[in-house]
């Protein structure tokens, strides 16, 4: 694990870090959507964030995301994180769970046919809930009329807990869109954008529904800052509506 | 045999090389002293000694250097140049020295754009050329014709 | 023998042997599988402690991270019809750039995206190999480590580099034959101006190597105030050079310890200018342009040439590998052979021979200098040389030279007027003149007052030499020895080149 405790220090330690690029999307930074392209082939990246769930604005929920990837081969990258979470009211944790997750870009972007990758990912809880969850994302990236891109990301999700009333599998898509900003003056942002559904977790329920923007910010050779806003659009009835969520996040190259 | 082998001696001198390098402005092949001319123009400054073809060519391109500079121009003597100097951004040349730029092809710049110290000398280059059409030209007004926009350069 | 024989052979009129002319290419029985695989295939570079020390002199990583842009905007232009642009809103927009460039660099992949949806198999050569430039300049721009240590981890880069199936050949290669296609030449003739910003940015791409190698990581910065004063102010906007700057011709220590790491980077270079060439051509289809790329990424793959060896191969054909006299680490240029090339803006050289008295470079002890100034990167025989070559030649100057101590190599950098700041304290030099045969004997520097008096005491000859300061050493001045001799040659690349003269070497 000498590299994890590297990682660590590295987070003080930026300039021993290596290239973080703010073109490569990644779920949840800052935006739930991926693009179809792995992490480069033997590289490792740190991926740290803080999340505010409004929900009721007098009880928002914090949480904080850590996650190593690593480009294991060519086109395929694995990642563990850790995803605990806070509420305003105890100040205590309250969920933490282990992420894992499986990236393979099946192919670039050829011609007119978009570039295809797919994810598996298994959220297991380690203390604020039971069960496991498991998705698994198809997704499509296209250049759209230059510059800018969308990214069609299909969810299926299976979880192993929830009472009977509750679904056991979900399905669920995002539009996510991509753009960078300044061209051809500057090379070091890119705007996103998304509008995502997913089905309630309720059986018969309908969809949950959400927007999303945000920002990619390279701010060295070897790191990127992001921050991202989303808010519920729909939800089901019986689940807390969030009018906020707001992400920041940082990720870097080793 | 002997005559043969001065010819071929004579021949390979004709043809062998000459250690020259080229003018910083025209660049073309910078022309080496001869026993009975000299001919290389001589840019001084600090620790530098730059070699141009002719006077001509110093003058275009002096812009390049912001510093003060002396000029070492061959004249008709040998071994004693005409000096100019630029100081301040201001050319100076020595009392008499006359000056000849007549040249339309710069492959002839060296023979024809010079520096005398005297008018006789000029006067004598002249005749001795056969050139037609020559004048002599004060620094003025070798530096009017010089650096006037477009000339006939190459 | 003849009499006429006798003269003619002494100073034959040769006929100009015609540039070579290839037809166009056709695809190779088998080109490698990974041409056609559909992945990304994105790859990091070596995890290092080094990685990213060319930030140490900001300028020049900013200058660096901005030639991403160039190639990457032209060949977007050039596949989405733009052509037309080039030489007005493409150029004014690379320019753009080069004068404001960026912090930090760019995903070329992204600014492209067009290109990469049809040529990203290219793209993966092109990263491949930009990565190699990137990670070799960062271990010479690392402190702390030894000059046998990073020398020892760019053999290792080159190792790491050559594992991918993308790596380009580190072998010598042809450039007459690899310049000698239909569609050859046609990007320079017709978009001169981006052109020469390519051939601008490949200037700085090859001459910074001989600034890092072997230099103090403390005496890299001050040379860069020089180089890319030149690189910006004139370089980017030179439109007469006759082919694109070489490794070897701007960093000639570098190539000659690096030999494999400078080919390939020449090789790649000439893969761009093939590239261009391919998709500036109005009258080849789309397919046909991915097929003629495909052949010249092809060309100069390390797989192509697999169990080959420099120095051997037939003349201009791919696999020549031969290369002049000594530098191993550059190709056979347009009409040169072994013992000359002709440099654009130098003319015809011997790269054996001391640049500024002609005298052959030593084989042994310290290897004389190097002079570095207007664009050009000579190498010479001794101090003397050095600093006479660069009084003769306008604006400020590089000399880097061996002292007594290998460890410890001399780099000075001179103004306008020809005065020179040392990176050594306390340097002295010797010069007694006499033959200039013997120069790399009688004019040398040492790094301090003792190492001269050891020196001078073993050299009989040598005894009552007086030692220099660096102040009474710069206002000497030789001028150009007599034994220097220019190639009288015409100029290879001008059309239609006149008879050359196949001249006599010795007197």
């Amino acid at each position: 694990m000498n590299k994890a405790i590297a990682t660590t220090i590295g987070i003080v330690c930026i300039s021993i870090a290596i290239g973080s690029d703010h073109n490569n999307l990644e779920k949840d930074r800052p935006l739930r959507f991926d693009d179809a392209y792995s992490t480069a082939y033997r590289s490792f990246e740190f991926q740290a964030g803080f999340g505010v769930d409004t929900f009721d604005r007098s009880k928002p929920v914090y949480n904080l995301q850590f996650e190593i990837q690593y480009g294991f081969a060519k086109n395929r990258d694995i990642s563990i994180g850790l995803d605990p979470y806070f509420t305003s009211e105890s100040g205590k944790l309250v969920g933490n769970a282990i992420d894992l997750s499986y990236f393979e870009g099946v192919s670039r972007e050829i011609g007119n046919n978009p570039a295809f990758g797919y994810r598996i990912d298994a959220g297991i809880p380690i203390s604020g809930g039971d069960g496991a969850e498991f998705r698994v994302r198809g997704i499509l990236t296209k250049t759209l009329v230059h510059y800018d891109k969308i990214h069609l990301n299909i969810d299926y999700l299976q979880t192993t807990s929830g009472s009977s009333g509750d679904r056991k599998s979900r399905m669920g898509a995002i539009i996510g869109y991509s753009n960078p900003i300044g061209y051809p003056t500057r090379f070091d942002r890119t705007l996103l954008a998304e509008f995502g559904i997913e089905q309630g977790m309720t059986t018969g329920s309908g969809y949950n529904s959400w927007i999303g923007i945000g920002l990619r910010n390279q701010v060295s050779s070897t790191t990127v800052f992001d921050f991202g806003v989303q808010a519920d659009t729909s939800r089901t009835s019986g689940e807390p509506s969030s009018p906020l969520r707001i992400s920041v996040g940082y990720s870097m190259n080793f | 045999m002997k005559r043969i082998l001065i010819a071929i001696l004579v021949l390979l001198s004709a043809l062998a090389f000459s250690h020259e390098g080229d003018c910083p402005y025209c660049k073309l092949p910078l022309v080496q002293n001869t026993k009975d001319q000299d001919n290389e123009v001589v840019v001084k400054f600090g620790n530098k000694r730059i070699e141009y073809r002719c006077v001509y060519c110093v003058f275009k391109d002096q812009k390049r250097y912001k510093t003060d500079l002396i000029v070492y121009a061959p004249s008709e003597k040998i071994g004693e140049p005409v000096v100019l100097k630029r100081t301040a951004g201001k050319w100076t040349a020595p009392d008499g020295a006359v000056f000849l730029n007549t040249f339309k092809k710069h492959a002839d710049c060296a023979e024809l754009s010079r520096a005398f110290s005297s008018r006789a000398a000029f006067d004598k280059y002249v005749t001795d050329k056969k050139l037609i059409d020559a004048k002599a030209l004060s620094l003025l007004e070798f530096m009017d014709l010089v650096l006037k926009p477009v000339g006939t350069d190459k | 023998m003849s009499l006429l024989a006798l003269i003619l052979g002494v100073s034959t009129f040769a006929q100009e042997s015609p540039r070579v002319q290839s037809p166009m290419p056709e695809l190779p029985v088998s080109l490698p599988g990974w041409l056609s695989n559909r992945g990304a295939d994105a790859l990091f570079y070596k995890a290092a402690p080094y990685n990213w020390a060319i930030n140490r002199i900001p300028a020049f990583a900013k200058d660096m991270y901005a030639t991403s842009v160039g190639h990457a905007m032209a060949y977007e232009a050039l596949v989405t019809g733009k052509s037309q642009e080039l030489e007005s809103k493409t150029f004014v927009t690379i320019d753009r750039v080069l004068k404001n460039p960026p912090s930090n660099p760019i995903d070329e992949a992204e600014i492209s995206p067009r290109f990469v949806q049809k040529y990203g198999y290219l793209e993966k050569v092109f990263d491949w190999a930009h990565t190699l430039h990137f990670q070799t300049i960062d271990v010479l721009m690392h402190p702390g480590w030894s000059d046998t240590q990073k020398e020892a981890e760019i053999d290792r880069l080159w190792a790491f580099y050559s594992s991918e199936p993308y790596a380009i050949s580190g072998l010598p290669t042809n450039m007459e034959y690899l310049d000698s296609f239909p569609y050859s030449g046609a990007f320079r003739k017709n978009y001169p101006k981006v052109n020469g910003l390519f051939w601008g940015y490949h200037w700085l791409q090859t001459v910074n190597y001989d600034m890092l190698f072997r230099v103090p990581t403390a005496d890299q910065k001050p040379q860069y105030a020089l180089i890319g004063q030149r690189y910006h102010e004139t370089e980017l906007y030179r439109t007469d050079r006759d082919f694109m700057p070489m490794t070897a011709e701007m960093s000639p220590r570098f190539a000659r310890r690096f030999p494999e790491v400078t080919n390939a980077f020449d090789n790649l270079h000439m893969l761009h200018d093939n590239v261009n060439d391919i998709l500036a051509q109005p009258n080849l289809s789309d397919s046909a342009k991915q097929s003629q790329v495909k052949i010249a990424i092809y060309r100069v793959l390390a797989s192509t040439h697999r169990g080959e060896k420099p120095g051997e191969g037939e003349p201009k054909t791919l696999h020549d590998h031969r290369f002049p006299y000594g530098m191993p680490g550059m190709g056979m240029m347009v009409g040169s052979d072994e013992s000359s090339m002709y440099m654009s803006g130098m003319g015809w050289m011997d790269m054996s021979e001391c640049a500024h008295c002609s005298i052959p470079l030593p084989d042994e002890g310290p290897w004389g200098a190097t002079v570095s100034a207007e664009g050009w990167t000579m190498t010479v025989r001794c101090m003397m040389c050095a600093r006479d070559m660069a009084a003769e030649t306008p604006g400020r100057a590089i000399i880097r030279a061996a002292t007594e101590d290998e460890n410890r190599l001399l780099v000075m950098i001179s103004d306008e007027e020809g005065n020179w700041t040392s990176n050594i304290k306390g340097i002295v030099f010797l010069e007694e003149f006499g033959e200039h045969p013997n120069c790399s004997l009688w004019s040398r520097v040492f790094t301090s007052r003792s190492a001269f008096d050891i020196f001078v005491a073993k050299v009989p000859e040598l005894k009552g030499a007086k030692a220099l300061s660096l102040d009474q050493w710069s206002k000497l001045n030789y001028g150009t020895p007599d034994t220097y001799r220019k190639l009288n040659r015409p100029n290879p690349y001008h059309k239609d080149p006149p008879i050359r003269l196949r001249e006599r070497r010795d007197e």
